[in-house]
């Protein structure tokens, strides 16, 4: 049974929520729903996409490493894997029609990740509500290519301190650094907000994947972010933070993605993660 | 009795294309070295503190090249601090020019163990990005008739009547010589496969080769370089060679060497510190040569070169079991072999880089570790290695399977 519900409306418009049926949650049931649901996508008549927040946020249901690596896995099979659900993400931005993110709960860590995958992200502005990419608590980097879209959304100078800091904030601040476009104050009418963004912009794309486009502020062979990763790891050497390790590793990853194409890059973030996931470099 | 240069291993990463979608395009030009060495010291069990320099060819020595990618990827592979390194640019012939170095300053008695090699990401980091002023320089180009390589090629082909029928069908062998050897595995000895840091395989196999490639595909291709003769280089060229009319076009990318990313470094070193080591000789380097010929044909010197370095060993053509002539474009290797008459049974045996490719500073250690393979497998005493250079200019080095 498919994990995602799906609802299309009058105007051709489909809501997926992640409705995961009962039991342990891993890379390999959201990789199998979200290959299904895409699947589907494609095949149908659609004029665009909402992907909503399920009836559970799955940060609830499984910690990252859990998600990560359940059951016991080598590290070939969860970069396998890994790439399988990029692969499908990629297929979702890319799907030739405007993908919008309605977010009303919690979206941490993967379930954000996957809404990063959208064009446009609107949330319900409820200040209890948390969202971001707390990887590196865990002593990991994001697994789904969120490390990758916050460089190439936000630039490397703003997105490496959300992620070295394991961004959590409520919708409100996540608005004002960017990861979230556009806030609603009822949830009512989150749906109708996304709906609406659909049909004024039906020829959307993701940026990145538009001809021409540059990563805001640069890549690493610009000469200001030059300048900054000349000192970024005297700067977390300096601060020594328990997550260095981490931290090191995200710098790394970001910068290293910063200089070849979202392809390549998202591969190096999942090098990466499974490094940390098998070392050990606990938080 | 004179001290001898050998080699005591050769191995080289798999080449991949030199774009994008290239294998290799994820893999940093330092990774890329520094994974090779590493390599290279766990085959041979070597204590690194008894390498006393590492030189490494790198055409395009800038950004993620630049700086000294030889000490840096030295320290990224964790070798040993007292093991000096550099950088080195003689164009094409790099690679090659590291062994010639190497094996000199191994017989000159001032170092007994050397790391010969070189490194090109040409997906990351642009043939010809590094700027120069003999194109960029409209004085200096002016005054030495510069003109692109590729339009040097195509004049090397009209002077020699080679047609285009002719450069395809030695490309197609080239193909089919590449083909056939990668498959049987005759580059397994010398080839490792560029992993990353989780030891998960990256690319294990030359992937610029096409086994399915046709006489009918490559007629297809539009030749490469017929606009920039056209806007003005075939009129410089004709300048210098007025005994023809035109130039005709002939080369395209399939009878062009590949742009492809890759790394191959050579253990050089003195009988006394083999010993020392345990290491044992797979081959002696008998001799190396560069010289330099015309600038504007620009690629005749292998010629040259092979004629110099006989002449420094005191041997014949005959003598040479093997020859591995980069092939920068067909009508390079094609020119060689009518100049010296040397048949198409004793070169290139196993491809080039037409099939292959040709990683700008890496391709002279990886066309000697080809042939020191090669040598082994047939049990054959001498090869030789040649590559022709920007500006004119040609190096050969000839080894002795031991
Ligand atoms: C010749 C050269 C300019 C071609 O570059 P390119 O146009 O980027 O080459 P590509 O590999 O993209 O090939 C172009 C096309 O030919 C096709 N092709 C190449 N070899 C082929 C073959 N054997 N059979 C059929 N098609 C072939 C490719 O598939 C490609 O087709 P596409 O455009 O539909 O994808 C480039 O290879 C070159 O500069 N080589 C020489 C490098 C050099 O100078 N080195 C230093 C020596 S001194």
């Amino acid at each position: 049974m498919s994990g995602f519900r799906y609802e299309k409306d009058g105007d051709k418009i489909v809501t997926i929520s992640l409705d995961l049926p009962a039991g342990p949650v891993s890379s390999e049931t959201i990789s199998r729903s979200l290959d299904e649901v895409i699947a589907r996508l494609e095949s149908d008549d659609v004029a665009g996409v909402v992907i909503a927040s399920g009836k559970e946020p799955f940060s609830s249901r499984a910690s990252a490493r859990e998600l990560l690596n359940f059951p016991k896995l080598s590290r070939k099979d969860v970069y396998d894997r890994l790439a399988a659900l990029k692969v499908r993400l990629r297929r979702l931005e890319s799907l030739g029609k405007p993908v919008v993110a309605a977010i009303g709960d919690n979206a941490l860590g993967a379930e954000f990740e996957i809404f990063l995958a959208a064009h446009h992200r609107v949330a319900v502005n409820r200040p209890d509500l948390l969202i971001g990419l707390p990887d590196v608590a865990a002593g990991l980097l994001p697994s789904l290519g969120g490390l990758v879209r916050l460089v190439y959304l936000l630039g490397l100078e703003k997105a490496l301190p959300l992620l070295q800091d394991g961004v959590r904030l409520s919708p409100e601040k996540a608005c004002e650094v960017g990861l979230i476009n556009e806030l609603v104050a009822d949830a009512d009418d989150l749906l109708s907000r996304a709906k609406t963004w659909i049909k004024a912009n039906p020829a959307a794309a993701q940026a990145w994947d538009k001809k021409g486009y540059q990563i805001p502020g640069g890549t690493p062979a610009h000469p200001r972010i030059a300048q900054m990763i000349i000192t970024a790891p005297a700067i977390l050497r300096k601060k020594n933070d328990p997550t260095r390790p981490t931290q090191e590793a995200i710098l790394c990853a970001a910068v290293e993605g910063a200089q070849v194409d979202l392809d390549s890059a998202l591969r190096i973030e999942s090098r990466y993660l499974v490094e940390l996931l098998f070392s050990g470099a606990k938080a | 009795m004179a001290r001898e240069a050998y080699i005591f291993d050769a191995i080289r990463t798999p080449r991949g294309k030199g774009k994008k979608d290239g294998s290799l395009y994820e893999v940093k030009p330092v990774t890329l070295l520094s994974n090779v060495l590493c390599d290279l010291q766990e085959r041979n069990r070597l204590d690194t503190s008894q390498v006393e320099d590492l030189i490494i060819g790198c055409v395009t020595p800038i950004g993620e090249q630049g700086g000294n990618i030889a000490k840096t990827a030295a320290l990224a592979a964790g070798w040993d601090e007292i093991v000096a390194a550099f950088q080195l640019n003689r164009y094409c012939a790099s690679g090659l020019e590291a062994v010639n170095l190497a094996a000199m300053k191994v017989r000159s008695g001032w170092e007994e163990l050397v790391v010969a090699g070189g490194v090109e990401s040409m997906s990351r980091v642009a043939m010809g990005s590094d700027g120069s002023p003999n194109a960029l320089d409209p004085e200096t180009s002016i005054n030495t008739a510069f003109i692109p390589q590729g339009v040097s090629a195509d004049l090397i082909a009209t002077l020699e009547g080679f047609s285009r029928e002719d450069v395809d069908r030695f490309a197609l062998e080239s193909q089919r010589k590449a083909a056939a050897a990668s498959e049987k595995g005759y580059f397994a000895k010398s080839l490792v496969p560029v992993r990353d840091r989780n030891g998960l395989t990256i690319l294990a196999h030359d992937e610029f080769i096409r086994k399915d490639a046709t006489m009918d595909g490559m007629r297809q291709l539009k030749p490469s370089f017929e606009a920039m003769g056209a806007a003005g280089f075939d009129a410089i060229a004709l300048t210098k060679y007025p005994q023809l009319k035109a130039i005709n076009h002939v080369h395209s990318p399939a009878n062009s060497s590949g742009i492809v990313d890759g790394a191959a470094v050579i253990l050089i070193g003195s009988e006394a510190k083999g010993k020392a080591l345990g290491l044992k000789p797979r081959a002696r380097i008998v001799a190396g040569a560069v010289t330099s010929t015309e600038p504007t044909i620009m690629l005749t010197g292998p010629t040259a070169a092979t004629r110099k370095v006989l002449a420094i060993a005191g041997m014949s053509l005959d003598d040479i079991d093997l020859f591995e002539v980069n092939e920068a474009f067909a009508a390079v290797v094609m020119k060689f072999q009518r100049d010296l008459n040397v048949p198409d049974e004793k070169v290139n045996v196993n491809g080039g880089a037409i099939a292959m490719g040709h990683p700008l500073g890496a391709t002279g250690a990886v066309i000697l570790s080809t042939v020191l393979d090669e040598l082994e497998r047939r049990n054959q005493r001498y090869g030789l290695a040649t590559l022709c250079v920007g500006g004119g200019m040609g190096i050969a080095t000839i080894i002795e399977r031991l």
